[in-house]
Parts: C-alpha cells; structure tokens; sequence
C-alpha cells in the first residue's frame, strides 16, 4: 500500500516548485505570443510594424528555453526520468496524432476524397494547431509519467 | 525493487526530507523509492548505502521476474 504524501509536505513541494521568475517568464511567453498573434492578424500593420511583432516573443521564446536548461540541470535522477518519460512518450504521440490529423486534412479538404458534409468549414491544420497538439500530449504524457513514479 | 529505506530512516528518526537533503535529492525521489515506484541509480544506491552504515545488497532485495 503505497503511503500518501502528507498535505504539508505536498503543498511544501508545490511552493517550491512555483518559481516566481519561472511564472513570470512563461506568463510573458505566453502573453507575447498571443498578443503577437492577435497584431499580426490584424491585417493593419505596415511592413515595418509586422517585422517587430514578430520579434517580440524571441526574447521570451530565449528565456524560455534558458530556463528549461537551468531546470534540467538542476533536476535529480527521478525528475530527469520523469521528463525523459514524457518526451519519449509524447514525441512518439504527437507524431502520431498529427499524421492522423494531417491525413483527415488531407481527406475533407479535397472534396473528391471525401465530400465534406454541408455547413462545415474545411478542416485545416494550422501551425498554431500542431503546437497546440504537441503541448497538450506532452502535458499528458508528464503527468502520466509523474503519476507512474510519485502517484497523485 | 523491494527495499528497507523506510525503516532504516524511521530507525534514525529522520523525515524524508531530512534524507533527501542528506542524498542530495528531492523528498519525491525518496517517496518514489521507498514506495518501490522508483528504482535508483547505481550511484545513489550505493550513497543511500554508505550513509546508513550497510551494503547494497542490506537495503535492497532484488527478485527475479518469474518466467
């Protein structure tokens, strides 16, 4: 009978594990994406304006992955096998589920292969749509493999 | 992998903290190992071995898969 974590220690860990600058960089991440996005699909921005809000999220993109690093090499065995879990799993998943996604692209949007039924839009995979996969199953494949080594 | 770490550490009264800082570890690694989630590494078998004064083979039993 695996023993529980007491509710202390557990929520000991969690504030240890919320790193204010590690929030702060992925909220600004995040937040320079999504209002890059927006302003690039405006359709107002001049030539000049357009270069700049693609530069915007680079800086955070940088620290980002500097973080990543500085969190990697301070990890322990368990937490290194727990991340190396998660990306074995979630490289082989993602390339799974966007072939998947690819193929059903692929099968409405030519409408001799399939005929769409009336009414929808045509289902396209987007960039942003592929990222989106790869986050999400790479979050799935984490907690799968946290659950399987520390429970909860 | 079945192993006595609990016991050794409740025989010194530490907390699994206190032998996650001594190990140099997160306290989920010790909840891992203890609960048998989590194999450890040669070289932290043999740090968990020489901190309580005992071999490999007195913390850990190792038992064949049957076949």
């Amino acid at each position: 009978m695996p023993q529980r974590i007491p509710v202390q220690d557990a929520a000991a860990d969690f504030k240890r594990g919320l790193k204010l600058r590690s929030l702060l960089i992925r909220a600004g991440y995040i937040a320079s994406i999504l209002v890059s996005l927006a302003q690039l699909r405006s359709g107002t921005l001049t030539e000049q304006q357009l270069i700049v809000w693609v530069l915007v999220p680079i800086p955070f993109l940088v620290l980002g992955a500097w973080e990543w690093g500085r969190f990697e090499r301070a990890a322990d065995e368990l937490q290194r096998e727990i991340v190396r879990d998660a990306n074995s799993v979630a490289f082989r998943w993602t390339l799974v589920t966007l072939c998947v996604l690819l193929l059903a692209e692929r099968a409405f949007t030519l409408p001799w292969v399939v005929a769409l039924p009336a009414g929808l839009p045509p289902l396209t995979l987007t960039w942003e749509g592929s990222l989106l996969v790869g986050l999400l199953v790479w979050a799935m494949a984490f907690a799968r493999a946290h659950r399987r080594r520390v429970g909860g | 992998m079945k192993n006595r770490l609990r016991s050794f550490r409740a025989e010194r009264h530490w907390t699994q903290a206190d032998l996650a800082e001594r190990l140099g570890v997160s306290r989920q690694t010790i909840y891992a190992i203890e609960n048998e989630r989590y194999d450890p590494s040669l070289p932290l078998a043999f740090e968990m071995a020489r901190l309580f004064g005992t071999t490999i083979e007195g913390l850990f039993v190792y038992e064949a898969p049957s076949r």
